[in-house]
């Protein structure tokens, strides 16, 4: 009798061993399958995040407020002048530029011939290289941001000449 | 008896739960989507180009010309002068250093080709290969540019 109730001791505790192990088999999967599936979530959000920066980029550079024009034809190319009276219109409608971009950053730098670190207004311009379009800097925020840029053309219409510009824009986290 | 059966059920069960964790490994796997290209460097690539064609190089004591005047004015046989330089050594020294303050997450492929009495006459500026390529096409008169971004 003793020794039959032994052997079902012995069955019940292999029973229990398997279930644990099974159990902890099950744990690791569980573990692996959603840093798997959290790891591809992040992954893709940062993909559709950075398409936005770019497709809003793409939008930026054809806004009338700083898109060239020549006569009444519409060219693909940024107009400096442009650029500094829209700051001041981009100002005075600030919510609507907010509800647009949000906290972003948008700026244009010229880049070749040459590299001008000077903050472009009416009174730097045309010896600057930095023209600030738009800025909403969210509050502790400063240094944590991605950045998304495109090659324009910037032209520089008193001079009649067209230079090379980077549009970037800056999205605050 | 009963524990000769109790341990096959209990290697079935094990089989089962295995079975189990690599089909949800396959699936956490199999659910990572594709990389998105398409519109973006399409966007990157007119960009670029209307920023080289644009662009008027610093020339002294001449009119400024944009790179597109100078590929019209350009013999790519003669090597014509243009703002003090053979023109085809200006568009392909300009058009470089434009290329290269491009994003340079990619690569690129650009040249420019000019047909004169049925003869082609390239002019080669920078070289990519892959299998997904997003181009831009230019007809310039006799001249076609042609950039392609290699993603």
């Amino acid at each position: 009798m003793l020794r039959s109730s032994k052997r079902g001791q012995i069955g019940l505790m292999e029973l229990l061993m398997v279930i644990v192990i099974i159990g902890i088999i099950i744990a690791i999967g569980i573990y692996f399958f959603y840093q798997g599936f959290i790891g591809s979530v992040k992954k893709t959000g940062e993909e559709l995040s950075m398409q936005e920066r770019e497709v809003l980029l793409g939008m930026l550079g054809r806004i009338p407020e700083v898109r060239c024009s020549i006569g009444s034809r519409d060219e693909n190319c940024l107009d400096a002048l442009k650029i500094i009276n829209a700051r001041e219109t981009i100002e005075d409608n600030k919510a609507y530029y907010i509800n647009l971009l949000g906290f972003r950053s948008v700026k244009v730098e010229l880049i070749y011939p040459e590299r001008n670190s000077k903050e472009c207004n009416a009174n730097t311009y045309p010896d600057c290289g930095i023209f600030k379009l738009y800025e909403n800097i969210k509050t502790g925020s400063e240094n944590m941001h991605q950045d998304a840029s495109i090659l324009v053309s910037l032209y520089y219409p008193e001079q009649g000449k067209y230079k090379v510009g980077k549009l970037v824009l800056r999205e605050y986290k | 008896m009963m524990k000769r059966a109790q341990t096959e059920v209990l290697g079935l069960l094990v089989i089962v739960v295995l079975f189990i964790v690599i089909l949800m490994f396959y699936l956490a796997f199999s659910m990572k989507s594709p990389q998105r290209t398409g519109i973006k460097e399409s966007e990157q690539a007119k960009y670029i180009s209307d920023a080289i064609l644009k662009y008027t190089p610093e020339c002294r004591n001449e009119v400024a010309k944009s790179i597109r005047d100078i590929i019209l004015g350009c013999d790519f046989e003669a090597n014509n002068e243009i703002c003090n330089k053979p023109c085809k050594d200006l568009l392909k020294e300009e058009s470089k250093k434009i290329l290269d303050l491009a994003d340079s997450k990619y690569r690129y492929d650009f040249k420019i080709r000019k047909t004169k009495n049925n003869q082609d006459s390239v002019i080669d500026i920078a070289r990519c290969s892959s299998n997904n390529v997003m181009a831009d096409n230019r007809i310039i008169k006799d001249a076609v540019l042609n950039l392609k971004i290699c993603i």
